[in-house]
């Protein structure tokens, strides 16, 4: 409420009519219109009231926030790319296309957030001033606000009374002390509490992110706790003498695997329909190495039925199709244990040669 | 005058021939905004439900709070263990999380969308139902945006993702479509947040006056010191005016982004030009079957057949129908291009779906979000009927939710080379953790609904005073001053 005044008078309506009307004859005292509110439970056309239409720049906010969304945007996308270069197969540091989506977001999020908080300054929010109100005008009451004199007091009363007014409200100087003295030590001491959770959380949080090397936070992780040998150092693990494999095969080189299958006419028939979901793309039907894909890789994909291949004991073969090796993927998680025996029984039979125990 | 005149209208007699008072009395029956009651009352109305206990709360806040809480537990057990203790392997690497968090988030989608686009569109209908709407929104996204943290593995390091100025200069690679969709979610959590927030200050004023107790204090905080003065008012409908816009440029946003994490892959069956307004049309699809199932249950519980009447399950039946046709049609476009193009690894991708492993799934889903609804919501009887209507829109919960299951888990088993198919199934910590986010939206709609007013009673308000009976002729006819 701007303008010199002495008094707050709240005068309560039973209808948007009676207030309006209410409004008119204040104005006809000559009271300034800046003096005046209107209060109503629910949006009314304001062209109700004889008063000016409110202004707001809620839109030039908007442009604001807009434009340092895209600037942030800008910042995020070219400017951290250039504190921090980092070289992205061959991308430009600066792609065109994919920044439109960060700016998009970017320019839509500040400008909301912009207009919120103008929209809560707005509404005069916190209100740092002695309220006048009443219950009624969140109900049916539709209320008119003045700012008087006390030489306009009387005359604004009655002109309020006269246009129908349910009751009156009136806040002076003496009434205003000690509430205002009792709703600020209110605030104070709310603002006391939410500022320091609020800046415990922070302090907590500050020192999380930028203190992690020196606070030595214990994370459950467990790339620390367990053991482990780097590249080319001794000795080999191998599994403990007392350990049962519980998820498959233990692989060690020169043992098998499992129990392989005896190589029946069943089992080479099981290989076979295996052979073309898993080998023949690359492989090819008859396992020569010449599949529709063999071309893409150098070197070539071995030849199953040759010399190479006949050589290498089955659990050898087995190894490879679970393991991989050298271009070719490991099949382990693609085959059980027996599907992979039963692709061994085919690849053996693919050369003639009788299997051999390995 | 009984039920089966409004359910039948054939057998009225007509409007014309009816007296004026009988024809103001269907009227009144009919519609929200003619059957205006003193402020008082409604008032009384929203604040009663709110502040009353009931029997069944307890129970069921504990039951939804135990649901909530094997959810972190689980999450914890994972942080401990890995993500090793679910079905994730190294070819179906994305799981039902993933699958979760483009579903959650799709309901959160309708919910800013319903509210915004029948506010610019001013369509009264949307009144008593608009909060509902868009506390669903802050829900489904809170509880999505926690499920790619539970699928990073090492939760705790996700703020490695945020762009802050960090004591190694490090900098999210923006070029990553996983960047955008971080950025897209974290802005539509806050601005639909806001544009809750703003919707819900005269409402927290109200409470703020009529109710007592630390409800009083809470609504106090929230209310801002709203009084409702001309000027309060003008800002409120600019911002809500600016933040409609704005929600409705972010909303198809958000999940587009979500599709590009899936689209800007060349995974087959993920690679598609379609995929953004696909998932945008399944989204804003499985929100208006959420706020439906929302506002029948608040119709139901709340005993509030005054506000939420059979024009609001009418209005918002229609537009589950038509964004179920909308549906359909991407739907048939993300399907018929790769079926027709039979490029064999497209062609394997649909014929697992269809006729493999995925086919109770592909089929359930067709059935639920296509074939049932569009031979149902035609009438105007089975929209209006609220048994039927929950049916419908949970059976389109389970449809949707099939669909994100099938595009993520069951597209991503079916890679270019047969050795590298893979088949996911998901175990007890996926399923604890659904079903936990599941209770927590459940569980927040329960406590809020304690909390704060759940219909937005201004725009009611509005809405009856500016909507009116006006004779003319033999007839009284709604009409509405602007």
């Amino acid at each position: 409420m701007r303008g010199f005044h002495d008094y707050l008078v709240l005068g309560v309506f039973a209808d948007l009519g009676r207030a309006a009307d209410a409004v008119a004859a204040l104005r006809q005292l000559g009271i300034p219109e800046e003096r005046i509110r209107a209060l109503s439970p629910f949006p009314v056309p304001t062209r109700a009231y004889p008063l000016p239409r409110p202004r707001d720049r809620l839109a030039l906010v908007t442009a604001v926030g807009a434009a340092i969304g895209f600037l942030l945007g800008i910042f995020l996308m070219v400017g951290t790319a250039n504190l921090y270069p980092l070289d992205v197969g061959g991308q430009p540091l600066v792609p065109g296309p994919p920044s439109i989506v960060i700016l998009y977001e970017y320019t839509l999020l500040v400008m909301l957030t912009a207009v919120f908080f103008a929209f809560a300054l707005g509404i005069r929010t916190p209100a740092y001033w002695a309220q006048v109100y009443d219950r009624r005008l969140s109900e049916d009451g539709f209320g008119v606000l003045v700012g008087l004199t006390s030489r306009e007091l009387e005359p604004a009363e009655r002109a309020l009374r006269a246009s129908g007014a349910l009751s009156l409200r009136r806040l002076d100087e003496a009434g205003l002390r000690p509430q205002l003295r009792r709703w600020l030590g209110r605030q104070i001491s709310y603002g006391l509490w939410v500022s320091a959770v609020v800046g415990g959380v922070l302090a907590i949080a500050i020192l999380c992110v930028f203190a992690y090397g020196g606070l030595q936070w214990i994370y459950p992780d467990q790339m620390v706790t367990q053991q482990s040998v780097g590249y080319q150092e001794g000795p080999r693990l191998a599994a403990p003498t007392a350990a049962v494999p519980i998820q498959g095969p233990v692989l060690i080189s020169g043992q098998p695997a499992t129990e392989p299958l005896p190589g029946t006419a069943a089992s080479r028939e099981r290989g076979a329909n295996l052979f073309r979901n898993h080998c023949y793309l690359c492989h090819g039907n008859e396992g020569h190495g010449n599949g529709p894909l063999a071309g893409y890789y150098s070197p070539p994909p071995a030849d199953l039925a040759g010399p190479v291949v006949a050589g290498l004991p089955p659990s050898e073969v087995f190894r490879v199709i679970r393991l991989g090796r050298g271009v070719m993927p490991s099949l382990a998680e693609s085959l059980t244990a027996g599907e992979t025996w039963d692709l061994v029984t085919l690849v053996k039979s693919l050369t003639q040669s009788p299997a051999r125990t390995p | 005058m009984s039920d089966s005149d409004i359910r039948a209208p054939q057998q009225r007699p007509s409007l014309g021939e009816m007296g004026l008072d009988q024809q103001a009395q269907l009227e009144r029956e009919r519609h929200l905004l003619v059957d205006a009651r003193p402020g008082r009352e409604l008032n009384a109305m929203v604040l009663e439900p709110m502040m009353r206990i009931g029997r069944a709360f307890w129970p069921a806040v504990g039951v939804l709070g135990f649901l909530v809480l094997t959810w972190w537990v689980t999450w914890g057990f994972q942080m401990w263990w890995n993500v090793g203790i679910t079905g994730l392997n190294r070819v179906v690497m994305w799981s039902l999380y993933i699958a979760n968090y483009v579903y959650l988030i799709g309901i959160a989608e309708a919910g800013t969308f319903i509210a915004a686009a029948l506010r610019l569109l001013d369509i009264d209908w949307r009144r008593p139902i608009s909060r509902i709407a868009e506390l669903l929104t802050v829900f489904c996204i809170f509880a999505s945006a926690l499920f790619p943290l539970a699928h990073l593995g090492r939760t705790w390091k996700f703020y490695w993702l945020l762009p802050y100025p960090n004591e190694r200069q490090l900098w999210p690679n923006f070029h990553s479509a996983l960047i955008w969709d971080l950025t897209a979610t974290l802005s539509y959590l806050a601005t639909s947040t806001l544009f809750f927030y703003i919707d819900l200050i005269p409402d927290a004023a109200l409470a703020r006056d009529h109710v007592h107790g630390w409800r009083r204090t809470l609504n106090s905080w929230l209310a801002l010191g709203w009084r409702g003065t001309e000027r309060q008012w003008r800002l409120l409908k600019v911002a809500q005016l600016i933040f409609s816009i704005g929600i409705l440029l972010i909303m198809p946003s958000v999940h587009t982004v979500v599709s590009y994490d899936f689209a800007m892959t060349i995974q087959p069956g993920w690679h598609s030009t379609v995929f953004g307004p696909y998932f945008v049309a399944g989204a804003i699809y499985s929100g208006v079957a959420a706020i439906i199932i929302a506002a029948i249950l608040f119709q139901r519980l709340n005993h509030w057949s005054y506000f939420i009447r059979d024009e609001h399950l009418n209005g918002l039946g229609i537009f589950l129908l038509l964004t179920s046709l909308v549906w359909d049609y991407f739907f048939f476009q993300d399907f018929i291009v790769p079926w027709y193009g039979q490029v064999p690894t497209e062609k394997q991708v649909l014929l697992t779906m269809m006729a493999g492993h995925g086919q109770l799934a592909f089929w359930l889903m067709i059935t639920a979000n296509a074939i049932i609804p569009f031979f149902t919501l035609w009438w105007r009887r089975v929209r209006t009927s609220w048994p039927a209507m929950l049916a419908i829109s949970i059976l389109i919960q389970l449809g949707l939710l099939l669909e994100r299951y099938i595009i993520v888990t069951i597209d991503l088993g079916v890679r270019e080379l047969p050795f590298n198919w893979g088949l996911y199934q998901p175990r007890a910590a996926e399923l604890i953790m659904s079903t936990g986010a599941v209770a927590f939206i459940v569980l927040g709609f329960v406590v809020f609904s304690k909390l704060i007013p759940f219909v937005v009673l201004y725009e009611v308000k509005e809405g009856q005073f500016l909507v009116q009976l006006k004779r003319i002729g033999k007839g009284l006819i709604r009409s509405k001053m602007e």
